[in-house]
């Protein structure tokens, strides 16, 4: 049996009874159904704290005003640097500052590519093949995952290669991203559609 | 409501001849007021006839949502006479069954989640004793699991599997999004997995 047939069966114990019948129709008798409305009062501890609450926020804002006003030095300022399109791979290098290669063990041939630098920090190539396959390969300094990739993944797996631990993240045994980090750099590789883990091995060897 | 109107005032046939739906509680509520010669019996006996109906259709469904929110029968029959008195109140106009029908889910289970906060004094849970005194273990098991769901979770999944609504239908009795409900049903039965150690299957 089913877990919807044992509930079916747990919710065939309650029914109107007789008894529940002739309460409930004598109740709407008695009933007052003029269309009155209804008056619904807060209680007044809900009236004060409400009150409360506001006067707080009025109080906030004028502070926060108030300092915001009278703020001195100099205004924040925006990191600075662009996203730009590069022409090739040496120039993607030139402009991020680091060594970059394109992915060479793709699992299917690239019919084209874009280069992108990143605010002059993270070198991003994608790659499009000819049946709407795509990769995104993104490098950039440091050891913070720089692939986002906020999905969620039912199936995460971590492999080494070399000295690096590469973790996989993909649904139903097909892992679509790669992120790793040799300490000085990190490194994603993020492929649609995804692959199983011998290929990833390949391709990650490749990049390496 | 068209039909009211339009049949003499005064004659004895003239609820007999509103469509109960159409007649609601407010043009008898007129007639009666503004001496249109309606007697308070034949009032008194539009309402039974209409409360009736109300009952033999949906009494049963209306009773076991309530219950699957408030897990007491006491609790779960006065949501149920509420709702009937809302429904003569409002006199609403469907334009079919399924929209009647929503319609006084929507206001069952409304009354029900004032009820969860206005009243969390009763303990009483007539049916788990029932299942418990029947020694239907495995029936305790799935309520209890169903009981331990937060509400969000437990309507969803009460209307859609016994109900049997569509996820669209739920939407619009609970009055939320479509993806919230769709939402609601996968956590909802993956937390009954997780309690029940997969020992069903929702199907």
């Amino acid at each position: 049996m089913t877990l919807s047939e044992k509930y079916d069966k747990i919710m065939g114990k309650i029914e109107v009874t007789e008894g529940m019948r002739r309460n409930v129709l004598s109740a709407v008798q008695n009933a007052d159904l003029s269309a009155g409305s209804k008056i619904i009062r807060f209680p007044n501890w809900k009236r004060y704290l409400s009150a409360a609450a506001c006067l707080v926020v009025i109080v906030s804002c004028v502070f926060l005003g108030f300092k915001l006003f009278h703020q001195t030095g100099s205004p924040p300022v925006q990191a600075s640097g662009t996203i730009s399109e590069c022409a090739g791979i040496d120039e993607l290098a030139e402009t991020v500052g680091f060594p970059i290669s394109d992915v060479a063990t793709l699992p299917f041939e690239a019919t084209a590519s874009s280069y992108i630098s990143f605010w002059g920090r993270l070198g991003q190539i994608v790659y499009s093949g000819a049946d709407g396959q795509s990769a995104v390969y993104r490098k950039s300094v440091g050891s913070e995952d720089n692939s986002g990739d906020y999905n969620d993944y039912s199936d995460i797996e971590e492999i080494k290669e070399g000295s690096v631990t590469v973790t996989l993240k993909g649904n139903d045994g097909l892992y679509n991203l790669a992120w790793w980090t040799d300490g000085e750099y990190s490194y994603s590789l993020s492929i649609s559609p995804g692959t199983d883990i011998s290929a990833w091995e390949t391709i990650i060897e490749g990049i390496q | 409501m068209e039909n009211c109107i339009c049949a003499k005032p005064g004659s004895g046939s003239v609820l007999r001849e509103c469509s109960f739906f159409l007649c609601g509680r407010r043009a008898c509520v007129f007639f009666a007021r503004s001496g249109a010669g309606l007697t308070d019996a034949s009032v008194s006996e539009t309402l039974n006839r209409q409360s009736e109906r109300i009952l033999d259709d949906y009494g049963n469904s209306i009773l076991r949502l309530a219950y699957s929110y408030l897990h007491n029968q006491s609790d779960a029959e006065e949501i149920l006479q509420d709702t009937l008195i809302q429904f003569l109140k409002a006199a609403p106009v469907f334009e079919n069954e399924t929209h009647k029908k929503a319609w006084l889910l929507h206001v069952a289970g409304n009354l029900s989640k004032n009820r969860i906060d206005f009243n969390r004094i009763r303990d009483t849970d007539e049916l788990n004793e029932e299942l418990i005194s029947q020694e239907q273990e495995d029936l305790t098991f799935v309520w209890e699991a169903v009981k331990s769901l937060p509400v969000r979770y437990r309507e969803t999944i009460h209307l859609f599997y016994y109900e049997g609504c569509s996820t669209a239908q739920i939407a619009e009795i609970l009055q939320q999004k479509e993806s919230t409900v769709r939402s609601h049903l996968d956590r909802g039965r993956e937390k009954l997995k997780d309690i029940l150690k997969e020992a069903y299957d929702f199907e």
